[in-house]
């Protein structure tokens, strides 16, 4: 079957640059509204930029929380979060304030630890070196560079979802997969062709 | 690691890219979104779009051509969006919190305030506050004086502000990032004013974008040599065959902390 990509449209201000990247991927895509959208597509992204409250409280406004949730617990179609479209999988957000995300990935959102010398947010193409073999980094090889912008990264419980991490003053979590969910903690809609490359790879994960 | 950045930059006046030199004088190039795509390789780190029209009318004037035309500003965003698989700065003309939100609804990264910053440096603040510190980059012109330099606005008007205490003050008002502009050198040939770069990226925790003057791929070299965090070219990458891969090249022989292109043959490619 023709891959559909369904990218969560909740007012995020990513949404137009992933859409872009699936158009030149050539995928068949659709802005996921409503849980009638779901049933059209094989593939789910959730995109995200800002603050992690905030995105909840867009998500949870368009109602589309729960339908992020029922498709992670039913497993029926790979699930992508990008940026903070990652960071809310996770159980609680630290920035400004204690928001609870979706609780699809156990662990929490916490303010990158950096020395006083090195600018917030981490913005830019960083290394990335990948954690056992997550079939998202399929024919990307060595240390890629990728596309970051984030003040905050994910802290998951169970370090045996890492998939990628970067160094910016100490190591942060770049990408996780746990079944057939997966996030990135970089733009790979930004990140040209190695990020076009992943977002080919999850395309073509099967569950 | 964070990779240091080679960002072209393309200058748009009426509708017509442009090269520019010394701020005054202006040489046309053709079409706003056909060299997108050419400065849109792999090899680019980043892509700056500077509208640097006299009044806000975009025209070609050439209905002759079998390109698109474009008559406002967010047509020429969302075009250049669509094809810019990597971070977009777009500046000009944006004069308030309204023309930012427009701008990046269009798809544009971060936008560049250069006047607007001068004129209402409170902007900067409200604009780090409504979307985050870091899309808001200010842009800043400055010129050589007897003892060291001062800011100038539009390109033409001196300004009390030297680019050092200029540049931090927009720090603090949440700027994050500066693109750094010699006047003296723009469209010179003749190599960045690496002690300008040097003493404002000395200065401020934020990234500085070093601009103006390239030459030569070495020039280049020079700027990533100091705390710049990146290099800006403009009308040198115009004019020949993948000059942005060469210049990424370069840099990378020369060892800078720069990403490897891929090979030549493999981009862009199709998946």
């Amino acid at each position: 079957m023709r891959p559909a990509l369904g990218i969560v449209d909740y007012g995020s201000g990513n949404f137009g640059s992933v859409w872009n990247a699936g158009l030149r991927l050539g995928l068949s895509q659709v802005a996921i509204r409503g849980p009638q959208d779901v049933k059209r597509c094989s593939h789910i992204v959730l995109p995200g930029v800002g603050a992690f409250g905030a995105a909840m409280d867009r998500l949870a406004t368009s109602e589309l929380d729960r339908l992020v949730i029922d498709e992670a617990r039913a497993g029926r179609r790979p699930i992508l979060g990008i940026c903070v479209g990652m960071q809310i999988l996770a159980d609680l957000g630290c920035e400004f304030g204690s928001h609870p995300g979706l609780g699809l990935i156990t662990g929490t959102v916490e303010r990158i630890q950096v020395p006083s010398t090195m600018p917030l947010p981490h913005m830019g193409w960083n290394s990335v070196e990948m954690q056992g073999d997550s079939p998202l980094f399929d024919g990307i090889d060595g240390e890629p560079a990728l596309y970051f912008v984030h003040s905050y990264h994910l802290v998951p419980t169970d370090p045996a979802v890492i998939a990628a991490t970067a160094t910016y003053g100490h190591p942060i979590v770049a990408a996780v997969s746990q079944g057939s969910l997966h996030g990135v903690q970089f733009h790979p809609e930004k990140s040209q062709e190695h990020g076009l490359q992943l977002l080919h790879n999850f395309v073509t994960l099967r569950v | 690691m964070l990779k240091k950045r080679l960002i072209p930059v393309l200058l748009l006046r009426n509708g017509v890219l442009v090269q520019s030199r010394g701020f005054k004088r202006y040489q046309l190039l053709g079409n706003p979104s056909a060299a997108v795509e050419r400065l849109s390789s792999w090899a680019s780190d980043e892509l700056i779009y500077l509208d640097i029209s006299s009044s806000p009318t975009y025209d070609l004037n050439r209905d002759d051509l079998n390109h698109p035309e474009f008559s406002n500003i967010e047509d020429i965003i969302r075009l250049i969006a669509s094809k810019c698989f990597m971070p977009l700065t777009f500046g000009g003309g944006i004069r308030s919190i309204d023309h930012v939100e427009t701008r990046l609804r269009c798809g544009a990264d971060k936008v560049a305030l250069n006047t607007a910053a001068l004129d209402d440096p409170k902007l900067v603040t409200e604009c780090a506050r409504r979307f985050g510190s870091q899309c808001v980059v200010v842009s800043i012109d400055a010129k050589r004086t007897e003892d060291g330099w001062q800011v100038f606005r539009g390109g033409r008007t001196a300004v009390e502000q030297d680019p050092v205490s200029w540049a931090t003050r927009v720090q603090e008002l949440g700027a994050g990032e500066i693109l750094l502009n010699s006047i003296d050198q723009d469209g010179s040939k003749r190599g960045f004013d690496l002690p300008l770069i040097s003493a404002v990226s000395e200065a401020v925790s934020i990234p500085v974008i070093g601009m103006g003057g390239a030459g030569e791929w070495d020039h280049l070299v020079q700027v990533l040599a100091t705390d710049a965090s990146a290099v800006a070219v403009a009308n040198m990458l115009h004019h020949s065959e993948n000059s942005v891969y060469s210049a990424k090249e370069h840099l990378v022989a020369k060892g800078c902390n720069v990403r490897t292109p891929l090979p030549l043959s493999t981009q862009p490619r199709n998946l």
